[in-house]
């Protein structure tokens, strides 16, 4: 995916016009999922804009072939919007996500958060039993930890555990195990 | 918590459990740190990086939603200063910013020139008030703290450059931006500093006479108001 990998190299060398760009390309999906998680427009616009200043301080660090910048800004948008529902803040070093994470990532990026798989996320997601979809959407928009999830619902641990593995390991199936 | 486990030492197999949680970021502190802690020594669970991707692509069930639009210059407002700061060349006259869109590019280089004046030539600061070009200096400060502001305004379009030096780096805090127009401070937006040296803070905001700027410092999410004496204000 070329166009990925000029983005990546001109973030990396710190090009304002990429920051730009990026900001261009994923910002609606970004504000989006903030809002969707802390519901407030003004804190919403704080967690992406922090959330693209780390982008850009830990630019550097970026790999053309190691996944989009837009999936990482959206699971940096993610932690931060979760860590800001969830009342914690931490200093900057703390508050991307595990680098490992994405260093590991295969060589393809074109996996990462194409328009395609975004449709086909959605719809594999409509096709997970409804107790599953309820687990994921408390667990990944409301910031709620497995065993919080237990107790809001009074369901066993046990089981809102299984639940949150059955349901991600089925999404990721259906989604050709990507 | 994993029924009788020991969490300072799991099992690849109990790992694998707990590894959709674990990419959901749903586990608790322990549990998360002991997952950690298993994969830095374990090359097995190669499985964590599809299982990634896939709690990521739960994005796409949030709708998507159109940005404030002054969102998108403070975003690419922190490039500049930030660029400046890492001694990135050149901020101006780059083949690059031609790629980009006509309102950006017109963004880019009138931030860009001004903060490639201040930072490369560093003479804009030292030529007292300017009027020509729509620019003018606001004013100067320093606090007995040893930090000092330095305010530009540019009337077209209309912008605030700051430049700071020797602000203390902040943790679990950020430094806000107000102009405060009679007795009533407005937010131009937050920033870190976690540079030593000068950072330059270019904001999207119009200044008229009487206007103060100010920046106090504030809980990571900003505030509404200022809650406590600004560090450093200049009055245009």
């Amino acid at each position: 995916m070329p166009a990925a990998d000029d983005l990546v190299q001109r973030l990396q060398v710190r090009d304002p016009a990429a920051l730009g760009e990026l900001y261009d390309n994923v910002s609606r999906r970004a504000f989006g999922l903030a809002m969707r998680i802390v519901g407030e427009r003004e804190a919403a616009a704080t967690v992406v804009q922090q959330s693209f200043d780390w982008l850009w301080r830990n630019a550097s660090n970026l790999e053309p072939t190691r996944g989009r910048p837009e999936a990482l800004l959206l699971a940096v948008v993610h932690r931060r919007a979760v860590e800001a529902r969830r009342g914690i803040s931490r200093d900057d070093g703390a508050a991307g996500p595990d680098w490992a994470a994405f260093s590991d990532a295969p060589d393809d990026p074109s996996p990462f958060l194409t328009e395609d798989l975004f449709r086909a996320s959605r719809e594999s997601f409509a096709n997970l039993p409804t107790e599953q979809q309820y687990i994921l959407d408390a667990v990944y928009f409301e910031g709620l930890r497995q065993d919080e999830v237990a107790s809001r619902t009074g369901l066993p641990r046990e089981t809102v555990r299984s639940r949150v593995r059955l349901g991600l390991e089925g999404l990721r199936a259906m989604l050709g195990g990507q | 918590m994993v029924e009788a486990v020991t969490l300072t030492s799991l099992r690849c197999e109990e790992v694998r459990e707990l590894l959709p949680a674990y990419a959901l970021d749903a586990l608790s502190d322990p549990e998360q740190y002991a997952v950690r802690q298993h994969l830095s020594e374990c090359g097995q669970h190669s499985e964590l990086q599809s299982l990634r991707a896939t709690a990521a692509a739960l994005a796409a069930r949030a709708p998507q939603v159109e940005p404030p639009r002054w969102l998108r210059d403070r975003v690419v407002g922190v490039a500049r200063p930030t660029a400046a700061a890492f001694d990135v060349p050149p901020l101006v006259g780059s083949p690059r910013l031609s790629r980009d869109h006509p309102q950006t590019r017109r963004w880019l280089m009138i931030a860009g020139a001004v903060v490639a004046a201040l930072v490369i030539a560093g003479v804009a600061w030292s030529v007292g008030r300017m009027n020509t070009d729509g620019r003018s200096l606001v004013g100067s400060t320093q606090n007995t703290q040893g930090s000092s502001m330095r305010v530009l305004y540019i009337e077209q379009p209309a912008t605030i450059v700051m430049r700071f030096v020797g602000l203390p780096r902040l943790t679990e805090r950020v430094y806000q931006v107000w102009v405060i127009r009679n007795s009533t401070p407005v937010t131009l937006g937050q920033f870190d500093s976690d540079v030593d040296g000068a950072v330059d803070v270019v904001m999207e905001g119009s200044l008229r006479s009487g206007d103060t700027v100010a920046i106090t410092v504030e809980p990571p999410a900003g505030s509404v108001a200022p809650s406590s004496t600004p560090l450093l204000e200049v009055t245009y």
